[in-house]
């Protein structure tokens, strides 16, 4: 097995998948590529890289899902993001482009202020469940 | 897994101040938890020292983050914020049960602190897209303030062991 280093762009495609493939379907090479703005080429390359590194099961014509790893950095990721954008939205008052802001910034931050920030926002035990893609943001963000 | 690998940057000027206004919320918070846990009873002269000095630090904190802040052309509702964490403190922060229970919520934030600056200090060295002078100015206030926070971090720990 291949050992990678956890970089942004792994970090964004394991959060995609996730999101992709939580309601038990593969995550599709074409969409993944529509949702990160790459081409469905470099999206192969990369699914063959996180097999590799156990993060990721891809079948071809099929496509990827998270190995039980994969699926805990992905949620790990996602957490982060929720937090971020709840923090922006909480005490910064920002009314847009808090998703976009997230998902630039979230990889500043390491997991362990993460883990202790999640306390200061009140971030809910089971968070992402409630993570809404379509939205871009928690179902909860404005509620609590 | 690691977000701070040595690609892990500061993606622009913008991110930076956002992540300046974050340490500046980040303080705001340690100030007023650090107020809080003042005021309720814990009657140890040592200990309350403590918690007053770091108060006080905190509050120096943020006002150097603060500048930094508007020294990038960006600025922070201060009201809106402290009122905020005002009430995440009521909501989040229980009233602590001794001495050595005040003393362990003071290091978890000055732990917070110093990682959260380390953590920006890391990628701010990494970034390409921030002017020289700016990066410059900002890392050297970073690490003075993460220094003070886990100098604290130590002290507290110290006091804690020797009980």
């Amino acid at each position: 097995m291949t050992e990678v280093t956890t970089t942004e762009s792994t970090e964004m495609y394991l959060k995609e998948i996730y999101l992709l493939s939580r309601e038990g379907e593969a995550a599709k090479t074409g969409s993944i590529a529509e949702r990160l703005g790459v081409s469905p080429p470099s999206v192969t390359e990369k699914l063959s890289n996180l097999e590799d590194a156990g993060l990721v099961e891809y079948e071809k014509y099929k496509g990827a899902t998270l190995t039980s790893e994969g699926e805990e950095t992905a949620k790990g990721i996602l957490r982060k993001h929720c937090l971020i954008e709840r923090f922006l939205v909480k005490f910064l008052d920002v009314e847009e482009g808090f998703h976009e802001e997230a998902c630039r910034i979230e990889h500043v931050m390491s997991d362990d202020v993460a883990e202790q920030l999640g306390d200061v926002v009140e971030q809910k035990p089971d968070c992402p469940s409630c993570y809404d893609a379509s939205k871009g943001h928690c179902k909860a963000l404005f509620t609590s | 897994m690691t977000a701070l690998d040595s690609r892990v940057a500061v993606p622009s000027e913008d991110d930076l101040a956002r992540l300046l206004q974050i340490g500046v919320v980040i303080e705001e918070y340690a100030e007023e938890k650090s107020a809080r846990l003042l005021s309720d009873e814990v009657d140890d002269a040592e200990v309350r020292e403590t918690l007053e000095e770091a108060l006080d630090e905190s509050d120096e904190h943020r006002r150097r983050l603060l500048s930094l802040v508007r020294e990038m052309g960006d600025d922070i509702d201060e009201s809106h914020v402290e009122e905020r964490v005002r009430e995440a403190i009521e909501a989040t922060v229980p009233s602590p049960v001794g001495p050595d229970d005040a003393l362990r919520h003071q290091l978890d934030s000055e732990r917070l602190a110093g990682e959260y600056y380390d953590s920006l200090i890391n990628a701010c060295r990494a970034s390409e897209s921030i002017d020289e002078e700016t990066l410059e100015t900002v890392v050297e206030t970073l690490e003075e303030i993460r220094d003070d926070e886990f100098e604290d971090a130590e002290k507290i720990e110290t006091a804690l062991n020797q009980e």
